[in-house]
């Protein structure tokens, strides 16, 4: 045992250690696996980073946090380094850490288990509601271009709070990033979660975030993804009590000869819970795009009622879209459904707008917004502003 | 009858009889080259017959079993005879077929009702075709309808141009295995322009314990011709395993439309793994309409490749999934042309625990032009402990494309029920009507005398399934 762990918790000792053992154990995924089948990996180096030992802790440096102001009172609000939430075994955290070990299946989710804990903790106590909307940015600057960071987000019973997390900032460095939110809504608590990402175009990013929702919780995910060499994004919703709710939405925009693969996956344990899955796209030159959606209903989920949907925008020839919806249900007292399109600007839309004296080039960009604001009609002003100045949108038309 | 099988109740299989093995040749249990060599010696096969079944045995030995889809595990390679010849000749009337084998057919209820109506009628009784029949005028007219090894007796340049092009014998390894040991099936040629009003049909059956049937089917619709090809199965009862892998091709010229219909209904025990694909020239048009009741695993996914413009594809599939079975079906197509058109409708009813998947690909591939493909997937579950899934695939490499896909899951509403009930109806037969009616599109599809098997089908199905 590494003596710089000293000072933390035995479980956390012993999971981390089981994360370096199943990670050295465990293969490259390949093409056999569904999940991996269309990821295209072979844009990474990946040996290079994976084949190096994690690294050792050292909490003084490199932490991965622009906005920092934690805060001691108990009463209030916390946002804790993660590295300090772990050592103080602070509420949830080790929880969410043996749920997301149990859940791991790949060796990039065991690497970051394997890695010192770096990323914030935030922590909401019982029906605590955070007035403003809550901004944390990660900076994603690591020893050799790559990174490790885990975000736990923790909110008791009651709580309730908007959060923006951005991945990344115009200094990051361009380096193989893998990171997680792991969020645990207890009763009643409610969160709306909205994520950008800033980080540089030649980066690749594994992010497998997953959320465990109690009774009566509900999570709202908003993810705008950025425009990657290489981005593979999991968000996995666990209604794991009843009248928990989930609806994940995201939207991207990817051009060049960019990989984008979206998972999605809305797991129903609970009887009487709701979700919703809503994922746009909209691609551009050579760019490749993966969505796959996926609900589980077990079978003690009676009563569920979940929906998927995905719908492709491909602007000219060349890109190329993948759309996995896919329905696992194992009991009968449900309402499940998807659907799924894939298709071209509407010519008779854009020819009302050229006839309106928008240029072609005006006019798609105004049916792309059009197409991709209705995923994020709900997003506070402030991101919904920094999604715009991103694509060089009119802030004033944003709203309505 | 004194065979142990004859002993089963009637409910519990319709159609499970069982009669006497009475084959002539039977090739020892497991599969070597030698056992290729005879097969083909016992079919006095030419040369490059031979050759093309060992190079696709090879073909099966390398290829990996699918790590995907319904569990196969229990499948023993070694425990199944690939090879039966029933009867000592080709029959070519009724009258000639030995009496037993037409007291299988009697109880199932074929064909003698059908036979003045239908076209020609070759039921597979164990691998060889027991008798053909079709009709002067179709001769005539030049239609073939025959068994593939008289195809490749009397028709060998058809059959070396088409045979194996649109299902390579390294495919996949189900299809290798068919490659190596086919036997029996049909093989249909409509020659340009001609149209045949009256379905050709054929009805499979296997027999001996164990014995895998490898039957072949390879159609070629010629340029503006139309052909209805109607494939039905049932088998006899058996306690182990049998394993049923079948190969059809079809080619749709120039113009052609080929409708190819199949209500596989194997007894529970039958591992039914089928590797089905149609090829659509310019303007050409093919249909796979698919019915999967029976069987323990079936694995089965028509496809249908869209390789010149205007062609259409379109797939209907209906599983029925009952205890203890696993339907992973659906259906792909590949647009590989301009302006082409596909249609994947889909409908699975799973009940008592069974499991039915739909699994299916649209495919387009970079920079075609004026692409359309609907998929809809419909998923009913009659009780709590019966599984739905479903897996479509989409890839979409082109921006001229009109792609929508749906699918939903959902139970027997009580509205429904309520309504049926005040209307007279006990439960049971409130949710056969509802069943029926949730496969009414499909149905709607098949020959006359199918639809009302289908729908005896069901309700035996649903005997029992509200309580």
């Amino acid at each position: 045992m590494n003596n710089n762990y000293e000072g933390f918790p035995l479980w956390y000792r012993e999971l981390q250690k089981k994360a370096a053992e199943k990670q050295k154990e465990t293969p490259w995924p390949d093409a056999r696996q569904e999940a991996w089948r269309r990821t295209d990996l072979k844009r990474l180096d990946l040996e290079k980073v994976y084949t190096a030992d994690p690294a050792r802790p050292d909490f003084e440096r490199n932490q991965p946090m622009n906005t920092m102001t934690p805060a001691e009172d108990d009463k209030t609000m916390r946002l804790a380094f993660l590295h300090d939430a772990v050592r103080g075994d602070y509420p949830g955290v080790e929880e969410l850490y043996r749920d997301y070990f149990e859940a791991a299946d790949n060796r990039f989710t065991y690497r970051l288990l394997a890695e010192p804990p770096r990323g914030f903790y935030l922590y909401l106590p019982r029906n605590y509601t955070a007035s403003d909307l809550l901004f944390l940015e990660d900076k994603l600057n690591g020893e050799r271009g790559e990174t490790f960071t885990l975000n736990l987000v923790v909110l008791e019973e009651g709580a309730r709070a908007d959060l923006w997390e951005r991945i990344g900032t115009e200094d990051s460095q361009a380096g193989l990033h893998n990171r997680a939110t792991l969020f645990l809504l207890k009763r009643d608590a409610s969160l709306s979660y909205f994520r950008t990402q800033n980080l540089p175009g030649e980066s690749g990013l594994f992010d497998f975030s997953r959320a465990l929702i109690r009774e009566g919780a509900e999570l709202k995910s908003r993810q705008a993804e950025g425009e990657l060499r290489f981005n593979k994004s999991h968000m996995t919703a666990v209604m794991e009590e009843p009248q928990s709710r989930a609806d994940l939405r995201g939207i991207y925009r990817i051009g060049g000869a960019r990989f984008n693969e979206i998972f999605t996956e809305q797991i129903h344990l609970a009887p009487r819970c709701t979700s919703r899955s809503f994922y746009r796209g909209v691609l551009e030159e050579e760019a490749r795009t993966v969505y796959n959606g996926m609900i589980r209903v077990a079978p003690e989920a009676t009563g569920t009622d979940a929906y998927l949907k995905n719908n492709n925008l491909l602007m000219n020839d060349g890109c190329r879209a993948d759309s996995i919806p896919g329905l696992k249900i194992g009991t009968n007292d449900v309402k499940c459904s998807h659907g799924s399109t894939t298709g071209k600007v509407d010519p008779r839309q854009m020819f009302y707008l050229t006839s309106r004296g928008f240029s072609t080039k005006e006019a798609r960009e105004i049916l792309t917004r059009a197409f991709l604001e209705e995923v994020w009609e709900d997003a506070p002003a402030l991101v919904a502003d920094e999604l715009s100045s991103r694509w060089g949108w009119q802030k004033e038309a944003v709203y309505v | 009858m004194s065979s142990p099988s004859t002993a089963l109740k009637k409910e519990e299989y319709q159609h499970g009889y069982h009669f006497p093995d009475q084959s002539l040749f039977k090739t020892r249990k497991g599969l070597d080259e030698d056992i290729i060599r005879a097969i083909s010696g016992q079919k006095n096969e030419p040369e490059w017959m031979l050759d093309f079944r060992l190079k696709s045995y090879a073909a099966f030995l390398q290829k990996a079993m699918p790590n995907w889809g319904a569990d196969l595990s229990r499948i023993n390679f070694d425990e199944i005879y690939y090879y039966a010849k029933p009867t000592e000749e080709q029959k070519r009337s009724w009258e000639d077929v030995p009496d037993d084998i037409k007291e299988t057919f009697d109880r199932i209820g074929i064909p003698e009702a059908e036979k003045k109506f239908l076209a020609g009628v070759g039921a597979q009784y164990d691998s060889e075709v027991v008798y053909h029949n079709l009709k002067k005028e179709l001769e005539n007219q030049g239609v073939v309808f025959c068994s593939p090894e008289e195809a490749v007796q009397n028709h060998p340049d058809l059959v070396k141009k088409y045979f194996g092009t649109v299902i390579p014998y390294r495919d996949n390894k189900f299809a290798a295995l068919n490659s190596a040991v086919w036997s029996g099936g049909s093989f249909v040629y409509v020659p340009p322009g001609i149209h045949v009003d009256i379905p050709l049909q054929a009805y499979f059956r296997i027999n001996s314990e164990n014995f895998g049937q490898f039957e072949r089917t390879l159609i070629i619709a010629d340029e503006g011709s139309f052909v209805h090809y109607v494939e039905g199965c049932t088998a006899p009862v058996y306690t182990t395993d049998s394993l049923h892998s079948a190969v059809v091709e079809i080619i749709a010229l120039e113009g052609a439309r080929v409708r190819y219909s199949t209500i596989q209904n194997w007894s529970g025990d039958v591992y039914n793994l089928v590797t089905k694909r149609a090829f659509a020239y310019k303007n050409a048009t093919v249909e796979w309409v698919d019915g999967n009741l029976g069987s323990k695993r079936t694995m089965k996914y028509p496809s249908v490749f869209l390789k010149e413009e205007g062609a259409h594809g379109e797939i209907l599939s209906i599983a029925f999934a009952g205890e203890g079975q696993e339907q992973d079906t659906g259906g792909k197509v590949f647009h590989i042309a301009d302006n082409t058109s596909s249609v994947i409708t889909s409908k699975s009813i799973s009940k008592n625990g069974g499991i039915s998947s739909y699994r299916g690909m649209i495919k387009v591939h970079p920079g075609k032009k004026n692409i359309r493909s609907r998929v809809v997937c419909d998923a009913l579950l009659l009780d709590e402990e019966s599984v739905s899934n479903t897996y479509p695939y989409m890839e979409i490499a082109s921006e001229d494309v009109t792609m929508e896909h749906e699918a939903s899951v959902s139970r027997i509403s009580d509205d429904q029920l309520f309504y049926l009930q005040s209307r007279g109806f006990n439960e049971e037969e409130a949710a056969a009507m509802i069943v029926n009616g949730f496969l009414d599109p499909l149905v709607k599809e098949l020959p006359m005398e199918y639809a009302v098997e289908l729908n005896r089908l069901i309700e035996l199905q649903m005997e029992g399934s509200v309580g």
